[in-house]
């Protein structure tokens, strides 16, 4: 088991090692002077000169790349432009913001569409199951951006109920809850459909094997057959899924941040980018890469922790 | 109530498929009297856990009862609410199933499994885990009390086979329905298995159906046997009359093919010549008039009846005919 947490966590770091080996090359392969591109073309020379010993930029390519590397190692991500301040700090500032946005999103959608999935495989062909069968199509396609929009033109515009732009005073849970629910809101909403689909099927699957007859066999209460028996099983898929998702819903983040104006990753690196502020758009860029390549072992390891079956073969 | 614990009255089941219907069981009739052990025989196909199925009311979604009755412990059984119907699994009756790979939950230990199912019992938790133990000892797998907390994955499927035996011995119940639990078992713990059915009907008077390839286990523990070919009982009765005078063509095949091959080697049927018929489209003649050495005009063109031949005793063929008792 402490083998396979290794090999998987092991996994995860080459695939951060990749990730910034290309965004290396990617800012490397960017035509023209770097230093011209980040100031824009009437910068003065010296300005140029400067930015361009500030980043390493003379060394010869493999030096740069060590350099990149072993500032990394460091927890190092380089240095605002502008501000001056250290782009980790800025990085981490930013950080908590989205998680807990994705956190909230997953949260109600997994809240709200494992039950339904549930009750939908159970119940086939109720009205439920109907009803979320045609709502999930409409909301999986819906792009959470334009669900932020037209929350936004309801219920802060129109009706004026909820704050629309940032995320609460600091320190004051209650705001930072209500600034919280549309963005949450916009980010989940597909996700409700896609998971109560995802867990429907594999409910479906889990409640035509041989061991669910022998439980009724037993007289078990079929409440206890569902929870205990078919549900234990049918999540698994959904856990892999909900990791695979964490990309998704990074890239999601990003406009529903843009849209709330709220702090996050998302938006640091979109500001970033337009900016050309290039250090901040690459710890932006790593830290995502970071989230989504750890996501994938913890979801690996807590697969072989909750099935027996998997912890058998390692 | 009569001396039987199952009554099965001319019992029919069609399946419904994409391909049409499937007719896996029809017009059977089968007694199950109250402390013996019934034996249902049979080719792989023939419909012994469909039959099963049916008295567990467990039967797969597609399945229909088409016709017949069923008086189980009393009740009638396809008339039984649900919740009843419940009440009665796993006190009163209680079924091993033929595939231990696939029979236990994947992701709940052993042990939970033997909790989960003394749910009803007022026992406290260490009384239930003892008593599981308990039970894992008796069909002979050591060292219990650890066992209980590994998952099926972790057994191999003679393993499997008598945790589940194992789990339908924690009832009590008054009939235990068998299906092939045998078959993944080798010689020695067949035999443990074997005198562990008959301990527990002396013990607890219990009735067993005890479905099997293995003509063997089946002479040494029934009572009863039940041939079943194709869907349809061709002959029934007493244990010694089935093997010493089979009367249904089929049935002595079955038997008279080589009596040492049955009593020790074989652990499964003996082939006979022909094909097993289409379940889709059921002639109206003898099921196996196609299969049958003795064939005549008649069994083309008529399906016989079951004639009784003696006490308890009844065969579907047309050579009986006439010779009623
Ligand atoms: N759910 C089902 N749908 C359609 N056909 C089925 C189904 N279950 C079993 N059958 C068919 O019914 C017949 C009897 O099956 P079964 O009772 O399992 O036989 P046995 O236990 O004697 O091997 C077989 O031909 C089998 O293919
Ligand atoms: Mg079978």
């Amino acid at each position: 088991m402490l083998l396979y947490a290794l090999q998987r966590t092991g996994l995860a770091i080459l695939i951060c090692i990749t990730s910034m080996v290309m965004l290396f090359s990617a800012l490397k392969l960017i035509p023209g002077d770097p230093a011209t591109i980040m100031l824009g073309a009437r910068a003065s020379a010296e300005m140029k000169a400067r930015i361009t010993e500030e980043l390493g930029l003379n060394d010869p390519i493999p030096v740069q790349l060590a350099t990149f590397f072993g500032r990394i190692l460091q927890g190092n991500l380089g240095t605002d432009m502008w501000s001056q301040r250290p782009v980790t700090q800025i990085v981490l500032d930013n950080l908590p913001y989205t998680l807990v946005l994705i956190a909230a999103g997953l949260g109600w959608a997994a809240l709200i569409g494992i039950p339904l999935g549930c009750y939908s495989a159970i119940r086939r062909n109720s009205f439920i199951d109907k009803f979320t069968a045609v709502i999930s199509v409409g909301t999986i396609s819906i792009p959470s951006f334009v669900v932020a929009i037209y929350l936004i033109l309801f219920f802060a515009i129109e009706l004026g109920w909820l704050p629309v732009i940032g995320a609460g005073e600091r320190g004051d849970y209650l705001d930072q809850a209500v600034h919280l629910i549309m963005p949450a809101f916009a980010l989940g909403l597909g996700w409700v459909g896609y998971l109560s689909r995802i867990v429907r099927a594999s409910m479906l699957e889990v409640m035509g094997e041989n061991h669910i007859r022998t439980a009724r066999a037993f007289g078990l209460p079929e409440y206890r057959i569902v929870k205990s028996y078919a549900l234990r099983i049918a999540i698994l898929p959904t856990i892999t899924l909900l990791a695979v998702a964490i990309g998704g819903l990074l890239s999601s983040a990003v406009f529903v941040e843009a849209i709330f104006a709220r702090p996050g990753i998302g938006k640091l690196i979109v500001d970033a980018a337009n900016m050309r502020n290039f250090p901040v758009v690459q710890g932006g860029v790593l830290t995502t890469v970071a989230l989504f390549a750890l996501a994938m072992p913890i979801s690996d390891i807590l697969i072989a922790w909750l099935d027996p079956r998997v912890r058998a073969t390692l | 109530m009569s001396g039987n614990v199952a009554a099965i009255r001319d019992l029919s089941i069609r399946f419904d498929t994409q391909q049409g219907p499937v007719y896996p069981l029809r017009n059977v009739d089968v007694d199950v009297p109250r402390g013996q052990i019934v034996g249902i025989v049979g080719e792989s196909g023939s419909g012994k856990s469909t039959l099963a199925l049916a008295l567990m009311r467990l039967l797969p979604g597609n399945a229909v009862v088409t016709g017949g009755e069923v008086e189980l412990l009393g009740k009638d059984l396809l008339k039984l609410p649900a919740e009843e119907m419940r009440g009665l699994r796993g006190t009163r009756l209680a079924m091993i199933f033929q595939d231990p790979m696939t029979s236990l939950n994947p992701v709940r230990s052993i042990g939970q499994q033997m909790l989960d199912i003394q749910y009803r019992s007022p026992a406290s938790r260490a009384e239930k885990i003892a008593k599981a133990a308990d039970a894992l000892k008796r069909v002979g797998i050591p060292d219990a009390r650890e066992q209980l907390k590994r998952y099926p994955a972790e057994f191999s499927g003679g393993m499997r086979q008598r945790i589940c035996i194992a789990m339908s011995l924690l009832q009590k119940p008054e009939l235990l329905i068998a299906d092939e639990i045998t078959t993944a078992l080798d010689v020695t713990l067949e035999a443990q298995v074997l005198h562990l059915l008959r301990e527990l009907r002396a013990e607890l008077k219990g009735s067993i159906l005890f479905i099997s390839h293995n003509l063997g286990a089946v002479a040494e523990i029934c009572d009863r046997v039940v041939v079943l070919y194709a869907g349809e009982v061709v002959e029934q009765g007493p244990v010694f009359e089935i093997f010493d005078r089979p009367q249904h063509p089929y049935t002595r095949a079955l038997v008279e093919c080589d009596p040492a091959r049955i009593e020790t080697t074989t652990r499964e049927l003996p082939v006979i010549p022909g094909d097993v018929p289409n379940l889709r489209s059921i002639p109206r003649s003898c099921i196996f008039a196609a299969r049958c050495a003795e064939v005549m005009e008649v069994c083309r063109r008529d399906r016989p009846p079951p004639t009784v031949i003696g006490k308890g005793h009844s065969a579907r063929c047309h050579l009986l005919e006439g010779v009623e008792s």
